[in-house]
């Protein structure tokens, strides 16, 4: 009952060295997992090998043994829900119809999504704290609210595992919260989620264990409380830090 | 017993012949279209050949508004043809419907899509060419036996047929000339040439000349460069032109210093085409006159003793009814081009 | 937004426009005066009849059946291409179906199915080469590329065409291409009906039953594939079905712009932008567009004005209109 990845190298064309250097992981059902790491340190290139979006040179992605860069794209899609940095929307379908997108893995692909599926879409919207946007245009809402828009059409994917590349990345820090306790609540429902942020006091708070990329390579993984400490992350970024606590009531 | 037999038989005899003669003639006068409507693009030199028969004139009851210059020719000729209805060049079916013809004559390049349109209304249509000399023959014919007019086409067939055939002896077994017959854009700048299947190459080639100017592909008088022109080296050039002065055109290539060098400009035989109302060289029921200045330009030694004057007057007279006062008020002011008329 | 305000009226709106256009162009027409025909006429003049149901009907559904194509083939376009400033003929599907329909005229093919293949072929030639350029290109962005990549197709075709018109045989197959490349209904007889109307309708159908796709295909590749599609697979089958319809258009009416681009912004202003709803209003509001420019074609005037000219110059306002007013959001 896990996502796995193992020692998964990818080489873009013409780079000079691998982007990802048997870098892997291990997902359970009902954790949360962060991964830290500078610019261009591979994140992005993990995550969609961890997707299987990718299909890595050496080693592999698996969902509960299955190999995920095998799997036909309806059944992939029903298995990980992932969620690119950013995306164009260049047609203001409202929010309702956005969020239902994450629907079509389970829908015939030729039919349109039912009342069952709406509920699903609304409750999503709700969880994510943007019931109110429902009948507005994607187009015309705040790039945060955005963001929040298109979590709840991943977690309207009802996959088991979710792949967030830096899911809080546009968002004001009251934003950010609702995020945290979604993810928070989606694990405890039961997903598996595993995200990349560059807010370390974020997924301080909100993951269970964490991963540092350095140059592709997988520098220390285990519990979040072990991993993003300043000697770690001094490593993993090359620059000093220091960690304060802060009252319980950020989390 | 027998006188009266022989009076009854004969009697008997006279009146189904009487009969046979009256549903004859019932026949064909039934079947004669009494409007008759010229459609379509180039229908203006289709009337030109139907008014040529003087029984069909006050038959034609519509026609297309024509594209050349020079006003209108068939209103010399017919004083009630301003009184018939005018229709657009793009009027599609519904328009020519209106007016309520009888029979819709046409070019036949025009069958798709007018001649269908009309087709499928239910009307009847009648095509023709007319584009080249062995056109004229079969279209005149056709014309004439669908009106009850055959003698009349006859008597039209024997004057092309005479004069062509007249003029064909006159040049055969001569050398033949390079010719360039080509038309004037933008006041003589630009020069064009037709297509090789077009009349006008048929006339030159009929006149004993080589035609060396001609687009041996397309559809339409293409452009030529100067010195494309130059290169032709042609011995005889002929200035045309549609919508003003052929004069002006031929003056044009002989001043032009591009053209020094050419054989027909430094031997003076570079000459205008004539032109009353429509230019003599195109598939218009002047081309016989047009080939017999052509002829002359190509071979002046061989038709010296041709009198132009009185091939023209004839041509104007046998055609549409021109006497020498008529002629002399509608066609002789708007003569053009090495014509030969006094 | 969109689907659920305008909701109810819809679909009888659309329906009654479809039906209230179609009879009334019946009716209007030159014959046997500009303007509408006097019913009795119908029952005294056999001329008459022969023009509403010889002449007119043919033309009419024709003129349907072409607006709810081009307006289809645009809206599918506009999703996929996930911008709403793509039209078929922006990328050579027009120019290169023209060519082919030429192209088959030339080497003797009679009007029918041996001219709607070749034209449906080198349709989607066309939009295989104009997006293989476009991923080639290494100027401007996505749309750009797109855009320039289409005129550099459409410019292809266009020369290819003149020289096939050059080589045509004038007297009888030139004008038929020459005609034809005006753009325009008057060649639509029931004959022609029976070969435009089975690819035509037979692409409308494939595009609407494939409308449950192209939402997500106007989204971007990784996310359309995180959400289950094969993008380019399905993108691929959508195009075809649209120029399958557009080549159907070009070769039975020639080439005709602009209500492939202006049609569905308006239908989606209205219903929102969704495919499930979005697609088949733009067919119904192309549908009576087209319609309604023919009769202004052959109606208006005393010469017969090419269709492109009515379509060009009412597209070209309507859709200066809906920029000025906003209602038309175009996102980079």
């Amino acid at each position: 009952m896990s996502l796995i990845v193992s020692a998964a190298t990818y080489r873009y064309p013409g780079a000079p060295r691998p982007a990802v250097d048997g870098a892997g992981f291990t997902l359970e059902r009902g954790r949360v997992i962060a991964l830290v790491g500078a610019n261009g340190a591979g994140k992005s290139t993990l995550l969609a090998i961890a997707a299987g979006r990718m299909r890595p040179e050496t080693g592999e992605a698996t969902a509960d043994g299955q190999n995920l860069s095998r799997l036909p794209p309806r059944v992939l899609a029903r298995t990980i829900a992932s969620l690119p940095q950013s995306e164009r929307v260049p047609f203001d379908f409202s929010c309702l119809e956005f969020a239902l997108f994450g629907t079509a893995a389970h829908v015939n692909p030729f039919a349109f999504p039912g009342e069952a599926e709406i509920e699903k879409a609304r409750r999503a919207l709700g969880v994510l704290g943007v019931g109110y946007l429902e009948e507005r245009p994607v187009t015309g809402i705040s790039l945060g609210e955005l963001q929040l828009v298109r979590i709840a059409r991943c977690v309207v994917q009802d996959a088991p595992w979710m792949l967030l590349d830096e899911p809080t990345a546009m968002l004001d820090p009251c934003h950010a919260r609702a995020v945290g306790s979604a993810i928070r609540g989606l694990a405890e429902a039961g997903r598996g989620i595993f995200f990349s942020t560059h807010d370390i006091a974020f997924a301080a708070s909100v993951a269970d264990g964490a991963l540092s990329l350095k140059a592709g390579r997988v520098i220390a993984s285990g519990a979040a409380s072990e991993v993003l400490v300043p000697a770690v992350l001094e490593e993993t970024f090359g620059v000093p830090f220091e960690m304060r606590s802060v009252p319980a009531a950020a989390r | 017993m027998s006188t009266i037999r022989a009076d009854f038989s004969r009697t008997i005899i006279a009146a189904f012949l009487v009969l046979l003669a009256a549903a004859a003639s019932a026949q064909t006068a039934s079947v004669q279209p009494s409007r008759v409507v010229v459609a379509g693009r180039g229908a203006a030199l289709v009337v030109d050949a139907v008014y040529a028969f003087p029984g069909l004139r006050s038959r034609v009851a519509a026609t297309v508004k024509p594209d050349q210059g020079f006003g209108l020719f068939l209103s010399a000729v017919d004083p009630g043809f301003p009184a018939k209805a005018v229709l657009d060049r793009n009027a599609g079916a519904e328009s020519y419907a209106a007016t309520k013809g009888d029979l819709f004559v046409m070019k036949s390049y025009v069958r798709s899509p007018l001649g269908v349109s009309l087709e499928a209304l239910g009307l009847k249509t009648m095509y023709v060419d007319l584009e080249s000399p062995e056109d004229y023959y079969r279209d005149i014919q056709a014309i004439g036996s669908a009106f009850g007019q055959a003698e009349r086409a006859d008597e039209l067939v024997g004057y092309y047929r005479e004069l062509q055939a007249d003029t064909e002896r006159r040049v055969a077994g001569a050398a033949r000339p390079r010719v360039l017959l080509a038309q004037a854009a933008e006041g003589g700048r630009l020069w064009e040439v037709a297509p090789a299947s077009w009349m006008q190459a048929r006339l030159v080639d009929l006149s004993g000349g080589e035609n060396v100017g001609s687009a041996e592909r397309g559809s339409a008088w293409m452009r030529v460069g100067a010195e494309q022109l130059a290169a032709w080296k042609p011995d005889v050039v002929i200035a045309v032109s549609y919508n003003s002065d052929s004069a002006a055109a031929a003056e044009a290539f002989r001043a032009d210093p591009r053209f020094g060098r050419v054989p027909a400009v430094i031997s003076g035989r570079v000459h205008a085409m004539p032109q009353d109302f429509y230019s003599w060289d195109q598939a218009d029921t002047r081309w016989i006159i047009g080939l017999r200045r052509i002829a002359a330009f190509i071979h002046p030694d061989r038709f010296a003793d041709v009198d132009s004057s009185a091939e023209a007057r004839r041509f104007f007279e046998l055609l549409y009814g021109m006497d020498k006062t008529r002629f002399d008020a509608v066609i002789l002011p708007r003569l053009k081009g090495e014509h030969g008329v006094e | 937004m969109g689907s659920n305000s305008a909701g109810r009226a819809v679909v009888p709106v659309l329906a009654a426009a479809l039906v209230l256009s179609a009879l009334v162009c019946l009716l209007l027409g030159r014959y046997p005066a500009p303007g509408l025909m006097p019913l009795r006429l119908l029952s005294e003049d056999p001329t008459a009849r022969a023009v509403l149901f010889g002449s007119r009907l043919p033309r009419v559904i024709g003129a349907l059946l072409a607006g709810a194509v081009l307006a289809g083939a645009g809206a599918a376009f506009q999703l996929v291409f996930a911008n709403p400033l793509v039209e078929p003929g922006f990328l050579g599907v027009s120019s290169g179906a023209a060519f082919g329909a030429a192209l088959a005229m030339v080497l003797g093919a009679p009007l029918g199915p041996a001219v709607s293949l070749p034209a449906f072929f080198f349709a989607l030639l066309a939009l295989t080469l104009s997006t293989t350029l476009a991923r080639r290109f290494r100027y401007g962005g996505g749309v750009l590329r797109l855009v320039l990549a289409g005129i550099a197709v459409s410019a292809l075709f266009s020369a290819a065409l003149a020289v096939v018109k050059y080589a045509a045989d004038p007297l009888r197959v030139l004008p038929d291409i020459a005609y034809w490349t005006l753009g325009g209904l008057s060649g639509m007889t029931w004959s022609t009906l029976a070969y435009f109307a089975p690819p035509a309708v037979l692409s409308l159908v494939l595009l609407i039953v494939a409308r449950g796709r192209m939402d997500i295909l106007s989204l971007d590749e990784d996310v359309a594939r995180s959400l289950g599609a094969r993008p380019r697979m399905e993108r691929i089958a959508i195009l075809a079905a649209a120029s399958l319809g557009v080549a159907a258009c070009v070769a039975a009416l020639g080439v005709v712009s602009w209500a492939g681009l202006v049609v569905p912004h308006a239908a989606r202003s209205w219903v929102g932008a969704k495919a499930r709803a979005s697609v088949p209003a733009s067919m119904a509001m192309g549908a009576v567009f087209l319609v309604l420019c023919d009769a202004v074609s052959r109606a208006a005037f005393p010469g017969e004005l090419p269709l492109g000219a009515a379509v060009s110059a009412l597209g070209a306002l309507a859709f200066s209109r809906f920029l000025m007013k906003g209602k038309t959001r175009i996102v980079r």
